[in-house]
């Protein structure tokens, strides 16, 4: 038979001795123990400190965070801004057709030019009749004449078609440039195509890759050649076409109106297949055109590092 | 009019917001209870310093950590039964609290007495202590642990139940059976 437990006794003589006893009892521990853990419980809440002060900033950094937050945005932007600006001022430099990029002008025997020529405007504007008057160039290139600043177009030396000594490769300015500056005003009399020209002012920026390729179009002269097909294929990057250009008519080196050979344009258009097929076809590297810019020039400017590349592998400067 | 102590978990939780001080205070309150539990369930001072240092070194890192639905001292000898049965597991490789056996204590420390009691008075304090901790020293380990969380950590039946995982009735009758042999053995060394 099992045994009962004892009945209850919640405070006997027995509590009561061994707590007399706990109470007389020397027993501790070390100072040692007690020295660890306070030590210890001091590490932890400094850890414990450390790990909420990380995790919480102080309200002055996230202040600075705020500030951070709040100025490199207008920085990143005056950035850019000041890049897109820069690439506007440049680009016409380097990529506008001063001239219209139509046909070679045939000229006289005292260097006059003749009386029916291709619009330029009719690039952009279809619909507009050939005119049977000479059209101001910079009306015919308004991509570009848009996007120079008045007083850098008046700085623009006008000169008559005669009073230009073109380089023997040089496909010579037909009109002089303050024809075209006229037509920004006088459009109430203008002629179709000026008037598109005109139109095409106000038109918003474009990027510099998109008007270097709309650009050639003012190259599209029916006529126009070997090498006028030749920059049409590099400047729109058509390597197919390029390929299927007769070995040996064109010349490689053949420049437009601002001296531009194909290999310009090609690496204006940022057609790296292009440049390296010219290149390996004998393009000249460093043919630089009228204003004296090179190809590796306006590779580096348009940020073109495969194209700066293939430009310095076949000797560029 | 008396300044009123602080209780353990508004010092835990100062402690928690790091003010060291509340812990020492902490550490200084419960000391002496959570040490006599140790060393009288182990019978061993080594063993039970051992204990001491990782119990409120648990304390210490688990502090963020407590929940005030439980009382202070009911989780602090949650904390320190646990260390002392995993400690001893891995010495002994023994699952059971029963199976641990109990080492009685060698040498008592240097006992000490008011000043001026003189030699006779700290002779029978020696002997009153050694008493008590050889009577506690000799109940089963399970009625010696449930009699010391409620001697020395003041838990009630239901707490002690609780830190022990076991019913309160189990928990009510070891008491019972702890009491009556305590009291037994002490009438043996009176």
């Amino acid at each position: 038979m099992n045994k009962l437990p004892p009945g209850p006794e919640p405070y006997d003589d027995a509590d009561e001795r061994y707590r007399r006893a706990s109470a007389l009892d020397p027993s501790r521990p070390g100072a040692a123990v007690r020295r660890a853990v306070l030590e210890h419980a001091a590490q932890v809440a400094a850890a414990r400190a450390g790990v909420a002060a990380a995790a919480a900033p102080r309200p002055d950094e996230r202040g600075g965070r705020r500030w951070k937050q709040r100025w490199w945005r207008p920085a990143a932007f005056a950035g850019v801004a000041a890049a897109a600006l820069a690439g506007l001022m440049l680009a016409p430099h380097w990529l506008a057709p001063l001239a219209p990029p139509a046909a070679p002008v045939e000229r006289d025997g005292a260097g006059r030019a003749p009386a029916t020529t291709l619009a330029p405007g009719a690039a952009l504007a279809p619909s507009a009749a050939v005119p049977t008057t000479p059209v101001p160039p910079s009306a015919g290139a308004p991509l570009f004449g848009h996007a120079r600043p008045p007083a850098v177009a008046a700085a623009v030396p006008a000169a008559p078609p005669t009073a230009v000594a073109p380089p023997a490769r040089h496909i010579v300015a037909a009109v002089p440039h303050s024809a075209a500056e006229q037509s920004y005003t006088s459009t109430g009399s203008a002629a179709p195509a000026e008037r598109a020209a005109a139109q095409s002012l106000a038109a918003p920026a474009v990027p510099a890759e998109r008007t270097a390729a709309q650009s050639l179009a003012g190259l599209r002269a029916p006529g126009g050649g070997d090498g006028e097909a030749l920059r049409q294929a590099a400047a729109s990057g058509d390597v197919a076409q390029l390929q299927s250009l007769p070995p040996g008519v064109a010349d490689l080196d053949a420049r437009d109106a601002r001296g531009r050979t194909a290999l310009m344009l090609a690496t204006l258009g940022g057609h790296a297949t292009s440049v390296a097929w010219l290149l390996a076809h004998g393009a000249d590297p460093n043919a630089a055109d009228a204003d004296g810019t090179t190809p590796l020039q306006a590779a580096v400017a348009a940020r073109q590092p495969e194209i700066v590349a293939a430009l310095r592998h076949y000797g560029a400067r | 009019m008396t300044a009123v102590a602080e209780t353990d978990e508004g010092l835990l939780r100062r402690y928690v917001l790091g003010n060291c001080d509340a812990f020492a205070t902490l550490y200084r309150r419960h000391e002496l209870r959570v040490w006599r539990y140790l060393e009288r369930n182990v019978g061993n001072r080594a063993s039970a310093e051992e204990l001491m240092q990782e119990v409120w070194f648990a304390v210490a890192r688990d502090a963020a950590r407590y929940q005030p639905s439980a009382r202070f001292t009911t989780w602090l000898f949650t904390i320190a039964r646990n260390r002392m049965i995993d400690s001893l597991r891995t010495m002994r490789r023994l699952s059971s609290l029963d199976s641990l056996g109990y080492e009685a204590p060698g040498v008592l420390p240097q006992l000490t007495t008011e000043p001026g009691a003189g030699p006779l008075a700290a002779v029978l304090v020696h002997e009153e202590v050694a008493a008590v901790t050889r009577a506690v020293g000799q109940l089963p380990a399970e009625q010696r642990d449930a009699v010391l969380l409620q001697l020395e950590g003041e838990l009630t039946l239901e707490e002690i139940a609780s830190v022990t995982g076991s019913n309160v009735e189990t928990t009510k009758s070891r008491l019972r059976y702890a009491r009556s042999k305590l009291r037994e053995l002490l009438r043996e060394y009176a």
